[in-house]
């Protein structure tokens, strides 16, 4: 998993490529954490590179989204792929995160 | 006409992390639908990650059996394992309409695997947990 990240005004844009499965996700967590913490309150992720989420992975975005929540932030996800898509619908994850289709709406939507 | 992977391994993430670039490598050859490799590799990694961190009393060393069944309209993923008993499809949902901050990972892979099998079922049998998962 490569996590790299820039900036888009006040939006902090994280573009995640790869798996987030159980090997991936205690690293990935570790860093988007860090990323949050250092006073990236609003994160949109690009999620279009991300080939695999497993309940592993699951727990990196809510964990992320607890903490955004209660630093009154803002997380939005961009592009997720299909199956990935799916596993955050069957997971009932769309009504917590927000999920939209592109990363630049997921970015205007940090800007709110 | 079925292909069949049939692969013996012990309770050890590593061996389970070679298993699945296996299984990933496999299903690819036999042209499996993206969606279906997809629920067949969510399938191995939480069913077989639970038994290799839960499933056991002891700290020896155990085998789990995993048998990867493909014909043209059906995936089969059968697992075996001698943990203590346990119906993974008996496992309560968890509740997915929770608000953000009573929500949690319990009990979502399994959730996540019943809702992608077209079928599953379970059994006990000769100190074996015997699991069987159809994909279409």
């Amino acid at each position: 998993m490569k996590i790299t990240d820039t900036v888009r005004g006040v939006v902090r844009t994280v573009r995640l490529e790869g798996r987030l499965d159980a090997t991936t996700s205690p690293e990935a967590e570790k860093q988007l954490l860090a990323l949050a913490e250092g006073g990236s309150t609003r994160m949109a992720l690009d999620c279009s590179d991300l080939e695999y989420v497993s309940s592993a992975g699951l727990r990196v975005f809510l964990s992320l989204a607890k903490r955004t929540k209660a630093a009154g932030g803002k997380l939005a996800l961009g592009a997720p792929r299909p199956q990935v898509r799916e596993i955050f619908e069957i997971a009932g994850f769309s009504s917590v995160l927000q999920i939209l289709g592109t990363l630049d709406e997921a970015v205007a939507a940090c800007q709110a | 006409m079925a292909e069949t992977l049939a692969v013996t391994i012990g309770n050890d993430l590593v061996e389970l992390e070679r298993l699945a670039a296996q299984a990933a490598a496999f299903l690819e050859a036999q042209d499996a639908p993206p969606k279906v490799a997809y629920a067949v590799s969510l399938a191995l990694e939480e069913l077989v990650t639970n038994t290799i961190k839960y499933g056991y009393d002891d700290a020896g060393r155990h085998e789990i059996e995993v048998k990867l069944q493909i014909e043209p309209a059906r995936v089969t993923l059968s697992l075996a394992d001698d943990g203590h008993p346990f119906d993974p499809l008996a496992a309560p949902p968890p509740d997915v309409a929770a608000p953000l901050e009573e929500r949690s990972v319990g009990g979502l892979g399994l959730h996540l695997i019943r809702q992608m099998a077209a079928a599953a079922s379970y059994r006990r049998e000769g100190g074996k947990n015997l699991l069987e998962l159809r994909f279409a």
